[in-house]
């Protein structure tokens, strides 16, 4: 089965609702100068999208393929996952897509996010690529909606075979994956990859690489200084903005807000912090005003989130672009939790537990998502280890009436007087 | 002038009471909750007073919990249900580590390490098949009373397996039993019907730790059947509370206790 046509009406609809919010956000009178530009640059990264849909030379990713190699072959990558939910969201039709995959027979089993993929794709709702790319690591579902998407648009796909573990000949192998990639993606769209320009998307890589980093130690001072929904966008821009000066321009505007903060001792405005807390999975997209109202309401602060870190050791060469981009995949955001061993997932939840002083953790227990089946391993290695209690919250990352708000920020209440009594005692 | 405090449990079938004279109680009951959250917390309530020949203003501190608690008016406070049950079950097992309640519409299990705090909790609030609604709905199936079911399930040799995990495809299960040829006797059905439930329960309680004292409470608690089931699987002796039912409405009465003497003291 191959869909009948492209079908990009929903797609341009979508994208106006999100301009129009994104200029709203970015307007606010209390909008800060990260926020600002996070927003506009959001809708550079959607206006650019629908400039390469009408020239034909956007390629989907999933986040675990490194966009330096596309942009630097001058074609546009377009993140499949935050596509997905910023038309679900704009449109507010959370259900209606997830009955669409339903109609389609893509059972409820299925983590949402590659139902809904499922569903776009079997619609035709997504401008058509030139090439499917991503890897079969972490998240492994992936193999199974890039697949799918590749079937029914009829265009060329490439996994990346990804290593378990990330020794030196791993980080061999990966770069052998990605060379490949660049020969396929040069085959099937008959571009071919700048290496001057690879190059230099690695130094801009290194220097937001270490902007990352210098956000992350500035998360440790008390109280914490960073809005808890921003680590999200952190990650989103560390896909879709990778090796690039807007990258660059967001990171650094970010750092020197939360650094004059730092600096004032002042944490978030209108926050008073009272619990300290490590992150360890994906909170649910719809529901992102969850984070906002613990931090608000409750004085509950996202510190550290396993999912989005950089190992220490990660440093990009120029004259080795694709290893030095193997190298951050296996050692950067998602992919060194997701991939490897439960214990790796405990070392570092451990370390981070203690490097930011952490009063609890929270795991957004993921309908459907098999990485949640290593919660109960982090949850005992937590408190066991230095004591620090994991609140688990039921979820689904893109089904809204799987839990309700209600029900999730019941949860949190929940876990918030836990803390509240360790505290007393 | 001698304190008294209550504590409301609004449950998603019931709403329970429990009225703390210095510390002793002195009043527990169970009424249905049929309407919104204030108003089945304002009848049970009215219950409560009527039996105790008290009035309103005689309470010092009201404590309301449960899932709708915020929408309780008259409630000086309210905490949440893993709050409520940890100080309650407290107060009767001191050296309890586990806590399984198992009620109409949901579960919840979780851990107290020695100084009392709660370390671990998980919920389950999203499947029928794990909570008391199972055997209720299995019991109208099969035409007999909750009791009978009990009986009958205590008789059984053996039971049967119930595999599917929803409530809705476990009554299909059911219903081929109870035509299969030959026959499976009753006492097996209801029996396995039994085992289902400890199963889910005991799969939930494996996500935190069972380490004894080990505590069930809840309406599903006054299950023989159950109990009996869930025992085999969890290594300890599950201690089950006289009244397993009012232990969340006990520890809102408890916390509404300490904050009346902070009031007063103050």
């Amino acid at each position: 089965m191959k869909i009948d046509e492209v079908k990009t009406d929903m797609w341009f609809k979508a994208m106006d609702s999100w301009f129009g919010m994104c200029r709203h956000m970015a307007e606010k009178p209390s909008s800060s100068k990260a926020n600002k530009l996070y927003y506009e640059l959001y809708v550079k990264y959607y206006e650019r999208l629908i400039s390469a849909t009408e020239k034909g030379n956007i390629v989907v990713h999933p986040t675990s393929v490194p966009t330096e190699i596309i942009y630097a072959m001058d074609l546009v990558p377009m993140l499949v996952t935050s596509s997905t939910w910023q038309m679900a969201y704009s449109l507010k039709m959370f259900d209606k897509v997830l009955a669409i995959a339903k109609d389609y027979g893509i059972m409820d089993e299925t983590c949402s996010v590659h139902r809904m993929i499922g569903a776009f794709a079997f619609k035709g709702w997504f401008p058509k690529p030139v090439a499917f790319v991503y890897a079969a690591g972490g998240c492994d579902a992936f193999c199974g909606s890039s697949r799918l998407l590749s079937h029914l648009y009829d265009v060329p796909t490439y996994c990346i075979d990804t290593p378990y573990h990330y020794t030196g000949q791993d980080i061999a192998y990966l770069t052998l994956q990605l060379d490949e990639m660049v020969n396929l993606l040069e085959e099937t769209t008959g571009r071919k990859m700048d290496w001057d320009r690879l190059k230099e998307s690695i130094t801009i890589a290194q220097k937001q690489m270490e902007l990352f980093q210098e956000i992350r130690e500035l998360r440790k001072a008390v109280p914490s200084p960073m809005e808890n929904r921003r680590a999200w966008q952190l990650n989103w821009f560390n896909w879709i903005y990778a090796g690039s000066d807007d990258g660059v321009a967001f990171f650094r505007t970010l750092r020197d807000e939360l650094k004059e903060r730092v600096e004032k001792g002042v944490g978030v405005p209108g926050v008073e912090e009272k619990f300290r807390l490590l992150d360890l999975f994906m909170a649910p997209a719809h529901s992102f005003k969850l984070l906002d109202w613990m931090q608000k309401e409750r004085g509950a602060n996202i510190v550290s989130e396993t999912l989005i870190r950089y190992d220490n050791d990660v440093v990009l060469n120029p004259d080795k672009p694709l290893e030095s981009l193997a190298r951050k995949w296996a050692g950067g955001p998602l992919w060194n939790e997701l991939q490897g061993t439960t214990d790796d997932v405990v070392r570092a939840a451990v370390e981070d537990a203690k490097a930011y002083k952490v009063d609890g953790a929270i795991w957004w227990d993921n309908n459907s998502c098999r990485q949640c089946g290593c919660i109960r391993m982090t949850r005992d290695g937590l408190l066991d280890k230095i004591g620090i209690p994991t609140a688990l919250v039921t979820c689904d990352i893109m089904d809204p009436a799987f839990t309700t708000y209600d029900e999730m920020k019941d949860s949190l209440a929940q876990f918030f007087e836990l803390l509240d009594s360790r505290e007393r005692s | 002038m001698v304190m008294k405090v209550a504590g409301i449990d609004i449950g998603e079938l019931t709403t329970k009471v429990v009225i703390l004279e210095e510390g002793n109680i002195l009043y527990h009951g169970i009424a249905i909750t049929a309407d919104k959250a204030e108003i089945a917390a304002r009848k049970a309530i009215e219950i409560a007073l009527q039996h105790t020949n008290l009035a309103m203003l005689d309470l010092s501190y009201v404590l309301a919990t449960g899932m709708t608690r915020n929408g309780v008016s008259f409630a000086n406070d309210t905490k949440t249900i893993i709050t409520c049950l940890a100080k309650g079950v407290r107060r009767l097992f001191p050296d309890v580590r586990t806590v399984i309640d198992v009620g109409a519409e949901s579960a919840a299990v979780f851990n107290i390490d020695g100084a009392g705090r709660v370390d671990s909790f998980t919920l389950n609030d999203k499947c029928g098949a794990g909570s008391g609604v199972f055997l209720e709905s299995m019991a109208k199936m099969l035409e007999m009373s909750i009791e009978d079911m009990v009986d009958e399930a205590l008789r059984a040799d053996k039971a049967v397996t119930i595999s599917n995990t929803c409530t809705i495809f476990a009554e299909q299960e059911v219903l081929s039993y109870t035509f299969a040829v030959p026959p499976v006797p009753m006492a097996e059905i209801v029996a396995g019907i039994h085992e289902s439930l400890a199963s889910r329960i005991f799969g939930l309680a494996k996500r935190v730790r069972i380490v004894p004292e080990v505590v069930l409470c809840g309406g599903v608690a006054k299950n023989r059947a159950f109990v009996k089931s869930l025992n085999k699987r969890v290594e300890s002796e599950l201690l089950v509370p006289e009244e397993p039912q009012i232990i969340s409405a006990l520890g809102a009465a408890l916390l509404a206790a300490e904050s009346a003497t902070v009031i007063k003291g103050n």
